[in-house]
């Protein structure tokens, strides 16, 4: 069958393009903050596949465990299918890209644009381990979410794809949750077709010594809408990177992030939003609570073509230094090749305020909770933006206990 | 009450309080004034202990306790309180959160029951009533927005409910048009009693028409040079602080 040798041939076409560059490293543009060369020098072989009862206990721990939702495990980069739904619904197809690439994702797979080249990318592509495609049918709403649930253990890489295709009018919910492993790299592609909407929560905790890379490339059409919310907690090494293309007007991206850091953390929120068509909006938050030595990042580039009049974008990244050595970076960029265009962009990098401290103490507060009660306010902008219901609350509660191993209570 | 005894404040390595002595008993109302740049807010941040308000001599007893080394929030668990003259704006803090948590966290450190939900409801309710502060004013994001009477309202709704023992109003009148300075100062007057003991700063006469001091003190460059009853604030505002200051001298 064609499907198999078109999964060979876009993975051999992968695997050329990431020879050419190598893991990225600081002296490209892209990567600055983030020597991923320095941490991993040649990216390590392939982990061992888990056991089915391990890779089971370890889907019973995930802090996503308890909600009702439709699950996708991926066990140290392999697609489980023992332990995933698959296609439980006429109008939701999900497909074992072990198995092939389904006809309907052809021209999809390995097709999304990312708008600058995304190395890490080409190599999930390349040393693709598992991947799974999951199309949700015109005018159907997914009312339970789907939930990408990635446990990992051990040495080695993992390299996985996922593809996900929301046609016209589709309505869903992704949760994305990640524990465990030396190295993840894993790159999903988005396709929301006219008036299709995505929420997307991911959680991503890194301990000490773990590394993993994300990338989103997501093709947003005609009046569509993705909300994304990313958090990054710990002491290891992450990067998030999400590229959007604009395909139709008025189509809407909400990118929203909250890393809370300690030890040695190093958190990397990248974005880079194409507008190449008019009244497309994107509206960036991040934030960042860094303690310990650890490292908050964003940056984000904003491209509006010539002929995206209308653009709306917004990016705002404020850092909160927890700890006198913990650092924070901000980079907007904006490239505006249109005139009538809306670009704000803001960042900052502080501690608390030392008036509002006073206050809360000058009114009885002792000193940690205050600073408590100021860090949740700090954040308050943008936890306001997850959604309702089960999952999200499990984010805010990972917020709260990760600002007690940041240090900043 | 409070006996402030000789005190040198440094900030940054400044002094700006150089040799105050000061003394009040249960049921008094002192007025400090003096021009700009005297020492008043120096005095009012140092007595709430904030950082950076360094005590080089001298020391300050509150009911026979050296305040020396306690925190903000100690001294506020023991009865201080400090109204401020610039109220901070806190997004993301919710005014009712931070009341509530405000209150309960001193009657923690006093070891006394924290208040429900409820009984601290009606307790804000009644007071807010008293100082013409609506629920909607209630449930915003802590003085963020609010107009410069709005703050001081506030402030005084949170002397209300915390019903310290002493009380150091900083610069209260600031801010406030003529209403506004008659509904705070009558939720002063309310407070007044035998037990508690206010200490009034300020810059202008017009607030102690209102809140009618038993002292009166005038602090220039740090010290306190001239001390008298409530004509004295009469006094400055008819000559000006610079005539009585030279006289003193």
């Amino acid at each position: 069958m064609g499907v198999a040798l078109a999964i060979d041939g876009l993975k051999a076409a992968a695997a050329t393009r990431a020879a050419i560059h190598g893991v990225p490293h600081r002296r490209m543009e892209d990567w600055r903050y983030s020597d991923l060369r320095r941490l991993v020098p040649e990216l390590p072989q392939a982990a061992e596949a888990l056991a089915a009862d391990q890779a089971q206990a370890l889907v019973a721990q995930d802090a996503f465990a308890g909600v009702a939702a439709i699950r996708l495990v991926f066990a140290n980069g392999r697609f489980v299918p023992a332990l995933s739904a698959l296609s439980p619904a006429p109008a939701l197809q999900i497909a074992d890209l072990g198995q092939g690439l389904p006809d309907w994702a052809v021209p999809h797979f390995g097709q999304v644009k990312h708008p600058v080249h995304a190395p890490m990318a080409d190599m999930a592509l390349a040393g693709m381990m598992g991947g799974v495609a999951i199309r949700i049918s015109h005018n159907y709403r997914l009312e339970a979410p789907l939930h990408l649930c990635f446990v990992n253990a051990g040495e080695g890489a993992r390299h996985a794809r996922v593809l996900i295709v929301l046609e016209t009018n589709a309505h869903a919910t992704l949760i994305e949750s990640h524990s465990g492993g030396r190295f993840c790299n894993m790159a999903t592609e988005l396709v929301l077709g006219a008036n299709a909407t995505l929420t997307q929560l991911r959680h991503a905790p890194m301990a000490a010594g773990e590394t993993s890379v994300h990338t989103l490339s997501a093709a947003i059409h005609a009046g569509a809408a993705l909300n994304q919310f990313v958090m990054a907690e710990g002491a290891g090494f992450a990067r998030h990177e999400t590229g959007l293309s604009f395909l139709g007007r008025s189509a809407r991206a909400q990118l929203s992030g909250v890393s809370v850091l300690s030890g040695e953390g190093h958190a990397d929120m990248t974005t880079i939003a194409d507008h190449a068509v008019r009244q497309c909006t994107s509206d960036q938050m991040f934030k960042a609570v860094a303690g310990g030595k650890s490292r908050a990042i964003y940056q984000g580039r904003v491209i509006v073509r010539p002929g995206a009049d209308g653009t709306d974008s917004r990016q705002l990244a404020k850092a909160l230094l927890a700890s006198p050595h913990a650092e924070a970076d901000a980079k907007p960029e904006l490239e505006i090749h249109a005139d009538d265009v809306t670009c704000s962009h803001g960042a900052a990098v502080g501690d608390l305020d030392a008036d509002a401290l006073f206050y809360l103490m000058a009114r009885g507060i002792p000193v940690a909770q205050a600073r408590a009660m100021l860090t949740e306010a700090f954040l308050a902008e943008v936890t306001s933006r997850l959604p309702e219901g089960a999952a999200a609350d499990i984010i805010r509660a990972r917020i709260s206990a990760a600002l007690v191993d940041a240090g900043a209570p | 009450m409070l006996t402030i005894d000789d005190i040198h404040v440094a900030v940054n390595g400044k002094e700006i309080i150089k040799g105050l002595t000061l003394a009040i008993r249960p049921g008094e109302t002192h007025a400090v004034m003096g021009p700009n740049g005297s020492g008043k807010s120096t005095l009012s941040y140092f007595l709430a202990g904030r950082e950076g308000y360094e005590l080089t001599a001298g020391r300050v007893l509150f009911r026979g306790e050296d305040v020396a080394g306690l925190s903000p929030d100690q001294r506020v668990a023991r009865g201080m309180f400090l109204a401020m003259q610039y109220p901070v704006e806190i997004p993301g803090v919710a005014t009712m959160t931070f009341l509530r948590t405000a209150l309960n966290a001193q009657r923690r450190a006093r070891g006394e029951k924290e208040l429900d939900a409820s009984s601290f409801l009606k307790l804000v309710r009644k007071h807010a009533a008293e100082l013409n502060i609506s629920d909607d004013m209630l449930k915003r994001p802590l003085n963020a927005g609010f107009s410069g009477g709005e703050k001081k309202r506030l402030e005084i709704l949170q002397m209300t409910l915390f019903a310290p023992l002493f009380a150091v109003l900083d610069e209260t009148d600031s801010g406030l048009d003529i209403d506004a300075l008659k509904l705070v100062a009558d939720g002063v007057n309310r407070m007044k009693s035998p037990e508690r003991s206010l200490l009034v700063i300020t810059h202008y006469q017009r607030l102690l028409s209102h809140i009618v001091p038993d002292h009166v003190h005038v602090l220039a460059g740090g010290r306190i040079v001239k001390s008298g009853g409530k004509e004295l604030a009469l006094e400055l505002e008819a000559r000006g602080y610079d005539h009585i200051i030279k006289a003193a001298a």
